[in-house]
């Protein structure tokens, strides 16, 4: 039940440490005496501590990927409901080993459809060109950035590209492109202040009692409120299966994250636990998904002190652990 | 995973007293026919030492540079760990994602694979300026020949940032360290007359680790040092992380996937693909920088220029000059 992304071109010696440790936490179902985490697990509340766990969820099943007619269709509405140019042209698709990517070219304005999940991004021509005096007019206030998102989320529902009801309001997350410069001359540098390029507003997706994680709406605007992204990943569901009761409590989720993740830390690092949620995991619009799986999943990075250096640590790049929350045998691996 | 390419000690002094004396590498003069005659006899002896594997691609670097391919190939060098000693967290996807980018770029525009070492064959040493204390070798795998460098692994932070000094982190220690610092030892892209020897070539420099561009010290690791210049001495652009990224397997070959199909500039596809977007927002802070002789040069280069070969301007034709960066603020280190 409990996935880590394991590289599977590990060296033999630590394919045979991990498999020991695994191989004793299974025999002995005592790892976590025998074997505790010597390092730090830093939980700082999150969004799973407040969160009321239901005594049931549902598995749901995600329509299958999208025909290159439904890609194009999706962005001749995603245009229609936000007066983005559009007219009908030759899409080009490319391909990796996970799906394909539809792709059109109006003027310069670039949309793009992902096969596998319906998730559509477009991109006006003027996103990446935005230099300092982007924001010489000043900046939006959020209350009006928030306004404009409310008015296009609206457009986005009447085409049926969202269900405007299922959008999460109560955590909506805003961010920024900026941008800074500096001059180096003859052995100096001065750095200039930074400048908000633009607004990125990221709306996420609620499915009955939960959050989608990877799910969701980003809108883009300037600072003139223009619109100028749109990233949309909202994967049409077709009528699930029966209510499956909960078969992990938050607390043992809780305590499984602090037993995987903590089995490999050691004395002196820091485990930062960024985020946890009871959700849907969605593992990202190019990858297939079978079903919905409600699941726990804990957003993490480690630290460690790093040998013979005072005063630095390693610091690994972020993980995310998935744990299936439903009794099933089928979990996202990301 | 594939293996890498590994030259032993003895073959690599050698090679590195040829690259240090044979003409084509220190400038002369010569015509296409004379250099690549002249590249034939260089490395006739090294094809005699073990390691040939690595002459093989040093001989058709320099070839290629006497016109025998035209337009010359761009070179790659991807450096990446996943395994990294007790104590320290591993990275188990570290290493799929430079894999994912050497399929992407192989045969790209013209890219052509360099060298790829992976763990332990990665050494701090071929990052390190070969013109320091105590000898780094970038000027035979990361910075010369190549045009592009890649490091995907740890990187490092102090308990307060910013407190001007970066380092990569590899996965084994190799002549007594496992670390590669920025400002002290990594200088990439310098030439003529400026610090460090003058004899790098890298264009594109990607570390995927965290903390690579902290906001406070970008000045220090990457642009100036101690007043002699960062890891971009004269290489175009440099492209890294304000905060910790997520263990990706695919981000590299996503940004180039985006390159190709949508013949966009490195800024947005970098910007676009460096998020990590599957936990309800997006997480990341990806972060690209530019380099040209003056602000409005340096913004063109930003805006523009990519891996694609059309889209690669001219070396920056001084050492001072202004430097461009973006990035998109979802957290700092």
């Amino acid at each position: 039940m409990v996935i880590v992304n394991m590289r599977n071109s590990h060296t033999l010696a630590s394919v045979g440490r991990a498999g020991a440790v695994a191989l004793a936490c299974v025999v002995l179902s005592a790892c976590r005496e025998r074997r505790p985490p010597q390092g730090h697990i830093e939980v700082r509340p999150t969004l799973l501590d407040k969160q009321r766990i239901p005594d049931s969820l549902a598995v749901l099943e995600p329509a299958p990927g999208l025909t290159a007619t439904q890609a194009l269709e999706r962005m001749r509405g995603l245009s229609q409901a936000l007066g983005l140019p559009f007219r009908r042209g030759t899409l080009s698709s490319s391909s990796t080993a996970d799906s394909n990517v539809f792709r059109l070219r109006v003027d310069r304005h670039r949309f793009a459809v992902y096969q596998a999940s319906g998730a559509i991004q477009y991109r006006h021509p003027d996103l990446y060109r935005l230099g300092p005096d982007a924001a010489q007019a000043g900046l939006p206030s959020q209350d009006s950035l928030l306004a404009r998102a409310d008015r296009d989320l609206a457009k986005l529902a009447t085409v049926g590209l969202i269900d405007s009801s299922a959008i999460d309001r109560e955590n909506v997350h805003i961010t920024h492109q900026m941008t800074q410069s500096a001059e180096r001359a003859k052995g100096r540098v001065t750095v200039g202040k930074p400048v908000v390029l633009d607004n990125r507003i990221d709306f996420a997706r609620r499915i009955g009692p939960l959050r989608v994680a990877g799910n969701g709406v980003r809108l883009t605007y300037g600072n003139d409120l223009r619109l100028l992204g749109v990233d949309l990943t909202w994967r049409s569901l077709r009528q699930g299966d029966h209510q499956r009761p909960v078969a992990v409590s938050r607390e043992e989720a809780i305590r499984l994250f602090r037993e995987r993740v903590g089995v490999h830390v050691q004395l002196g690092s820091t485990v930062d636990l960024l985020q946890a949620e009871l959700v849907y995991a969605d593992p990202g619009p190019r990858k297939r998904l079978p079903r919905f799986v409600p699941a726990y999943v804990f957003l993490y990075r480690v630290r460690s002190p790093a040998e013979g250096k005072n005063d630095v640590f390693v610091v690994g790049k972020k993980r995310l652990l998935t744990l299936a929350a439903v009794m099933q045998g089928w979990v996202p691996k990301k | 995973m594939r293996r890498s390419q590994l030259i032993d000690g003895a073959a690599g002094t050698l090679v590195a007293v040829l690259l240090a004396t044979i003409p084509h590498y220190a400038g002369a003069q010569q015509t296409p026919a004379q250099c690549r005659s002249q590249c034939q006899v260089d490395f006739r002896d090294c094809f005699q030492s073990p390691g040939s594997n690595y002459c093989q691609r040093q001989r058709d670097a320099c070839l290629a540079r006497c016109g025998t391919v035209s337009p010359p190939p761009l070179l790659y060098t991807l450096e990446c760990a996943e395994n990294y000693p007790s104590g320290v967290s591993d990275l188990p996807n570290s290493c799929d994602n430079t894999d994912n980018l050497d399929t992407e770029l192989t045969g790209w525009q013209g890219w052509h694979e360099f060298a790829y070492f992976q763990e332990c064959d990665a050494w701090p040493q071929h990052w390190m300026e070969d013109d320091r204390p105590g000898g780094g070798l970038d000027n035979m795998w990361v910075d010369n020949p190549v045009d592009l460098a890649v490091w995907s692994g740890h990187g490092t932070e102090a308990p307060s940032e910013p407190d001007g000094s970066w380092s990569m982190f590899f996965g084994c220690s190799h002549n007594g360290t496992e670390q590669a610092t920025s400002p002290d030892e990594i200088h990439l892209g310098e030439v003529g007359t400026d610090p460090f020897g003058g004899d790098g070539r890298a264009k594109f420099v990607i570390m995927d680790a965290s903390c690579s561009a902290v906001l406070g010290e970008i000045d220090a690791v990457w642009i100036n040092g101690a007043g002699q210049g960062g890891i971009m001495m004269r290489a175009h652009q440099g492209l890294a992380f304000k905060d910790s990224p997520n263990d990706s397997d695919d981000r590299l070959q996503e940004f180039v996937d985006e390159l190709r199909e949508d013949d966009v500039s490195n800024k947005q596809a970098w910007l676009d693909k460096g998020e990590l977007c599957v936990a309800f927002w997006c997480w990341n802070s990806p972060l690209i920088m530019s380099f040209d002789q003056t602000e409005s040069l340096a913004r063109d280069r930003q805006n523009f220029e990519s891996l694609s070969r059309g889209r690669i301007g001219n070396q920056p034709p001084s050492f001072d000059g202004f430097f461009v960066w973006n990035y998109v603020d979802n957290g700092d280190c």
